[in-house]
């Protein structure tokens, strides 16, 4: 089942078309990588899906509903969450309330249940702590869960802000280069990491220019290149393919 | 050109003075940032419990001095404007500069109503309160979209405009003559008619300030404002509708100013344009700055230290104004988060490595995103 369709997706900034005419859809479960060179759309392509810009031409459908032009908050309660690719944790927050900071669009207490303390208030908090709690523990951030978040290595702040996305209850999560920067040893942790994560039900959509994780975990691989989409496939199938080949490696002349 | 000299010379000496006692200070508020931070629920509540206690009884100690009782009363209203100022700057992270409009706001509309409607103080406060709400939200839904500085030099422009309407509309605020012979309030029957009356009417307030601050803090919605302080790009990403946060909190930080504003109107039986200007909101500004931004035992003591500094140095009545600026930088120069910084407050000790560059760039930070 389609879970995202983007339609003739156009972004143009000016003159330049940063994203020209992509067709594009994940199906519900799967693992799909959007690579490309650099400057080829792909942080442009994310940015449409989660409404921090809006496409010039062409539509976004998420679960059968349009969503391209709702903001990026909306889109997050309809089920999309994401990471950042220079990481954007709360830098006051500990690691904890970073992650609870996930579940504040499925909290719905208002100014007077929380000055009086009512009931729901009380209820509805006790259940988001859970949630977290769960995150935590599924992240493997138990040690480190109430240090000041920013603080922690590199790697440990990439997890705490997959969990704070996975805090919003996402259908479908968005990881803009995840293993960005980390050392080998971290990447193979990222790549089973983002495995379980697909294991538990989410479907997920990846950035990432390392092409042994996006080979060893996607479903399917999209290629863009200024802006258009030159293939699609399964990684094998794509890694073959002589226009992903001369996009990354250049084109013999003659 | 003697003079200045010797002014400058004196002016050297208490820098180099005041730098090593503020450091020294700094250290103590650390240890006291440190001590309230690691404290169990349970001794917190019984600090509080104290606290409350002395401040109860602190009138009926000081009666016999009533200037020190009266600068009490002015220092816990200050409390309350910080407190509201906290809501907006602290929280949300906005940089607003046109709070003391809000203040006055809520003054003038108590004036007007117990002078000229005779109506009761109670419920020219809950008036004042709604209309001080009402103006912040007329501020805050245009202005909002703008960031750091920009907001800054609006809510400026605001509190300005407001300042002039009440110098000018002469057939409804009387003009530069201000209105006088507000009454006092009454209650049950008793008019608070003394400075330990309007003591213990301006701790209530007070009281009521901290609560809300607390229990908003401590809950979803008070989590979120600070997500939309430290990163509102990534806040927006999480779900959370930046635009009605800041709202919301420019609104009831205006509703309490407007509070605050109403107990001055009756506390000095008069208002005037003077009261409100732009130097009020400056001053206000600084005791949420030099408190720790967002951290509510800090704000509280910036309250207190600014409104007690000015009169204690009275001694040195010509130094007086420069002490008090020299103390601001330095205090700014040496402990950027404040007296209690709310991250190191949280963190315990921590994010000793963080202590202070972090609150620091909170204020700044809204221009760089996006």
């Amino acid at each position: 089942m389609k879970i995202l369709e983007a339609i003739g997706v156009t972004k143009s900034f000016g003159g330049l078309t940063a994203v020209n005419n992509v067709d594009f859809h994940i199906n519900e479960g799967e693992i799909v990588s959007l690579i490309g060179p650099n400057g080829a759309g792909k942080t442009t392509f994310f940015n449409l899906i989660t409404g921090v810009y809006e496409p010039t031409s062409g539509v976004i459908n998420f679960l059968g509903k349009e969503i391209h032009k709702l903001k990026p908050f909306d889109i997050t309660i309809t089920g999309i969450a994401r990471t950042f690719q220079n990481i954007r944790l709360f830098s006051s927050m500990t690691v904890f309330e970073n992650i609870m900071i996930g579940q504040f669009c499925r909290t719905e207490a208002n100014l007077a249940n929380v000055i009086f303390k009512t009931k729901k208030a009380t209820v509805e908090q006790e259940k988001a702590r859970e949630k977290v709690q769960r995150i935590i523990e599924f992240l493997g951030l138990e040690s480190v869960a109430n240090e000041i978040a920013t603080s922690l290595p590199y790697g440990e702040q990439r997890r705490v802000e997959i969990g704070r996305a996975l805090a919003t209850e996402p259908k479908l999560l968005l990881l803009d280069e995840p293993a960005a920067g980390m050392n080998t040893q971290e990447k193979v942790e990222m790549q089973s990491l983002i495995r379980k994560i697909r294991d538990e039900g989410y479907t997920v959509l990846l950035i990432e220019h390392d092409m042994k994780l996006v080979m060893g975990i996607s479903d399917r691989v999209a290629v863009l290149d200024y802006g258009n989409k030159i293939a699609e496939g399964k990684p094998n199938e794509v890694q073959r393919d002589e226009r992903v080949i001369s996009a990354y490696l250049g084109k013999e002349v003659g | 050109m003697g003079n200045l000299a010797d002014v400058l010379i004196k002016l050297s000496i208490a820098t180099v003075i005041l730098y090593f006692v503020i450091k020294i200070l700094s250290k103590g508020f650390d240890k006291i940032t440190d001590i309230i931070g690691n404290m169990e629920g349970q001794t917190r509540r019984k600090l509080i419990y104290i606290i409350v206690g002395i401040l109860l009884i602190l009138p009926l100690l000081i009666s016999r001095y009533p200037y020190i009782l009266r600068t009490s009363v002015v220092a816990i209203m200050y409390v309350v404007l910080a407190l509201s100022l906290n809501f907006v700057l602290g929280f949300a992270g906005q940089l607003s500069m046109g709070h003391s409009a809000f203040y006055g706001i809520g003054a003038y509309v108590t004036a007007l109503l117990m002078v000229n409607f005779k109506i009761s103080f109670w419920i020219a406060l809950i008036a004042s309160a709604i209309v001080a709400g009402f103006f912040g939200f007329l501020l805050g839904v245009p202005t909002l979209r703008l960031k750091g500085d920009y907001l800054a030099i609006t809510t400026i422009g605001f509190g300005e405009i407001l300042r002039l309407i009440l110098v000018n509309w002469i057939k409804v605020t009387r003009g530069p003559a201000g209105i006088p012979g507000i009454p006092s309030p009454k209650i049950f029957g008793f008019t608070i008619s003394n400075n330990i009356g309007y003591y213990y009417l301006i701790l209530l307030l007070a009281f009521f300030t901290v609560f809300i601050s607390s229990r908003l803090l401590h809950s979803r919605l008070g989590q979120g404002f600070i997500a939309v302080r430290d990163d509102e790009i990534a806040a927006e990403a999480m779900g959370i509708n930046s635009t009605y946060l800041k709202i919301l909190a420019f609104v009831l930080g205006a509703a309490i100013a407007g509070m605050a504003g109403s107990f001055f109107a009756t506390f000095v039986h008069y208002v005037n344009p003077d009261n409100f200007t732009y130097m009020e909101s400056v001053t206000i500004l600084c005791m949420v700055v030099l408190g720790g931004l967002g951290s509510i035992p800090g704000v509280i003591l910036g309250a207190i230290v600014l409104t007690i500094l000015p009169e204690a140095l009275r001694g040195i009545a010509l130094y007086r104004y420069a002490i008090y600026g020299l103390l601001l930088i330095l205090m700014m120069i040496i402990r950027p988060g404040g007296m209690i910084d709310m991250d190191r407050l949280k963190g315990g000790k921590k994010n000793e490595d963080f202590g202070g560059n972090r609150s620091n760039k909170v204020i700044w930070r809204t221009n760089s995103s996006k």
